[in-house]
């Protein structure tokens, strides 16, 4: 069983937001009076984070991504579905999973009054047990002790991020659930934030991590998941997921072209007087294989890169959500960005 | 169930503002034997004269104006009802659903802390508190009375109705408050009606006593089973204080089946 193992998990809300019965009230009523409906915030997701990897939750705002950290973590209830974390229910056995799980929460709030380092005090007393990792992740990410004496309303937006990430990997949790762990950090810290992983993965850890930030899933991840309207439209590990995808070609000839039209993989081919282009997608050798002999003098094979990978597998799923649009009721697409225009 | 660092905190982070709280009632109390003292003769004399209204007079404790009746006057002065109230209504309303609010409540409950365990924990932190502020006025009483050596007219275990009853009071308060605070995502709807609760409340009680036709209100009123003068006087009645217990429970009862069940979506 995996360290996080969902199955079908699915949440639906209504648009005023899952609020309290009072406020669900008061809302519902505004929002019929609007026109209000479900909200299909996630939708049959099913996944399996293996241990000791970096798994990372892809998506743009509104996708879904911190909806299902939420379930996981108990603060939102499934409507369908179920899920375990570390082995646990996370329903029944929430708070058990909490004791052995390190959260940060995406544009994480601390208390303004207390000083930093009060601050992580406090949040080791409520989850009993030693921050042996408290030191070694203040020296990676700057934190001194005269920083730390400062009460943390003076603090940047980048220095809470940085308690933040302290307060959530401290007491050496086995799970950490990490929602946009980089936002507010420079690209300095964002490496010495890389390098905590790495040492946390080297240990044994595993790492749950939700971004939109694709150059950072693709350095750190071993496998990601892709959501989009609420639904799963991938799960694979970062290197295959580069192998699918299309990346453009361009062979600058000093003579004819070779006919490059049965080679695998290749697509959308232009050939022109002592230039070809195309779309290669997987393995490159075949394309290299049918180019021996020829008069090559340039070949330009563009890097895979993880975000067009993903917005290729968005401009995709814009079918399929325009089909479920059209079965009728609300999804968390209206939330979400054009990406796949982008 | 109570959690040892979060009502450590809760009680820190409000020491001050406790403090300032319960010394003012402290003064409060202390000024009612020593209105007694200096001012009971002359209050004899213009209650004796008849210039007060019947309904008024009712109010102020029937007609006679000992010590009894200057303590009771102050229990049920506004300033105090005011002061008494922050913590069980103001702080209690906003408690959960500020964190909420402000986006804390999920970095403690990202620990492993059950949100029952969070709801008792803020109840006993409030009652805690109740018991400071209701102490203090005790101590300015028994210091003012000793001061002006009343400490004979005084009738200790009425004195003790009292205080349970008030404590009582401000637990039922304390529970309606909580239990609004653990349905709300937005603190001011639950302070709001945190707030109505005791304007109104108080409103309907001083309408009940002075207008005849408007008795049938006060029933209504939480501070209608505060009586200091009936108790004082040796009248208290313990369905008072199986009223306000009950409204304790029922409160508590609903936060803590409630709470737990709410979904916590991202604050916005």
């Amino acid at each position: 069983m995996g360290v996080i193992a969902t199955e079908g998990l699915t949440k639906h809300y209504h648009a005023t937001g899952p609020t309290g019965r009072l406020g669900d009230a008061l809302g519902r009523r505004r929002m019929q009076g609007r026109g209000g409906g479900t909200i299909r915030a996630l939708q049959d997701v099913t996944l399996d984070v293996r241990e000791g990897e970096v798994f990372g939750f892809l998506g743009p705002n509104g996708a879904g991504k911190s909806t299902l950290i939420r379930l996981l973590l108990g603060f939102l209830h499934p409507t369908a579905g179920g899920a375990t974390v570390l082995g646990l229910d996370i329903v029944r056995e929430s708070v058990a999973i909490r004791a052995r799980v390190g959260y940060l929460p995406g544009g994480i709030a601390l208390y303004d009054s207390l000083t930093g380092e009060r601050h992580l005090d406090y949040l080791a007393e409520l989850s009993a047990r030693e921050p042996v990792r408290r030191e070694a992740l203040c020296d990676r990410l700057e934190l001194s002790p005269r920083t730390l004496r400062r009460p943390i309303r003076d603090y940047s937006r980048g220095m809470r991020q940085k308690i933040g990430i302290v307060q959530a990997l401290q007491h050496d949790p086995e799970l950490a659930i990490l929602d946009e762990p980089s936002e507010g950090l420079d690209p300095l810290m964002q490496r010495a934030f890389y390098d905590i992983l790495d040492d946390f993965r080297r240990d044994g850890r595993t790492v749950f991590l939700s971004s939109h930030v694709l150059a950072e899933v693709e350095r750190v991840c071993d496998r990601v998941a892709i959501v989009r309207a609420g639904r799963l439209v991938a799960l694979e590990d970062v290197a295959g997921l580069l192998r699918r995808r299309k990346r453009r070609v361009e062979i600058e000839l000093d003579g004819p072209a070779p006919d490059l039209s049965a080679v695998p993989g290749i697509s959308e081919l232009v050939v022109g007087e002592r230039r070809v282009a195309c779309a290669l997608e997987g393995d490159p050798r075949p394309l290299l294989a049918a180019l021996g002999g020829a008069p090559v003098t340039d070949v330009t094979i563009e890097p895979a890169r993880l975000e067009d990978a993903f917005l290729e597998l968005y401009a995709g799923e814009e079918a399929a959500e325009a089909a479920d649009d059209a079965a009728g009721g609300d999804d968390a697409s209206g939330l979400i960005a054009p990406l796949a225009g982008r | 169930m109570i959690n040892g660092p979060l009502l450590r905190r809760t009680w820190r982070a409000h020491g001050a503002r406790i403090g300032v709280v319960a010394i003012a009632l402290g003064i409060w109390a202390f000024l009612m034997p020593v209105i007694y003292a200096t001012f009971g003769r002359e209050m004899e004399a213009i209650i004796e004269s008849g210039i007060i209204p019947e309904a008024m007079l009712q109010l102020m404790g029937g007609g006679v104006f000992g010590l009894d009746a200057s303590i009771a006057l102050g229990t049920g002065h506004p300033f105090a009802i005011v002061l008494q109230v922050v913590y069980p209504v103001g702080f209690a309303a906003a408690s959960i659903a500020g964190e909420r609010h402000r986006g804390t409540l999920e970095v403690l409950l990202s620990r492993p802390l059950s949100r029952r365990s969070v709801f008792v924990t803020l109840l006993v932190a409030i009652l805690g508190i109740a018991v400071v502020t209701t102490g203090a006025t005790v101590v300015g009483t028994l210091v003012g009375a000793a001061a002006y050596g009343l400490v004979g007219e005084l009738d200790l275990a009425q004195h003790a109705f009292l205080v349970l009853n008030t404590i009582l009071l401000l637990a039922a308060l304390t529970g309606v408050s909580l239990a609004l605070s653990a349905s709300f995502d937005r603190p001011t709807p639950a302070i709001g009606i945190g707030l109505a609760i005791v304007l109104v409340g108080y409103v309907l009680e001083i309408l009940g006593q002075l207008w005849p036709d408007a008795e049938f209100l006060g029933p209504y009123s939480p501070f209608h089973y505060l009586r200091p003068f009936e108790i004082l006087r040796g009248r208290g009645e313990v369905s008072d204080l199986a009223v306000l217990g009950a409204v304790f429970v029922v409160s508590v009862a609903y936060g803590l089946w409630r709470f737990p069940r709410r979904d916590l979506a991202a604050p916005t």
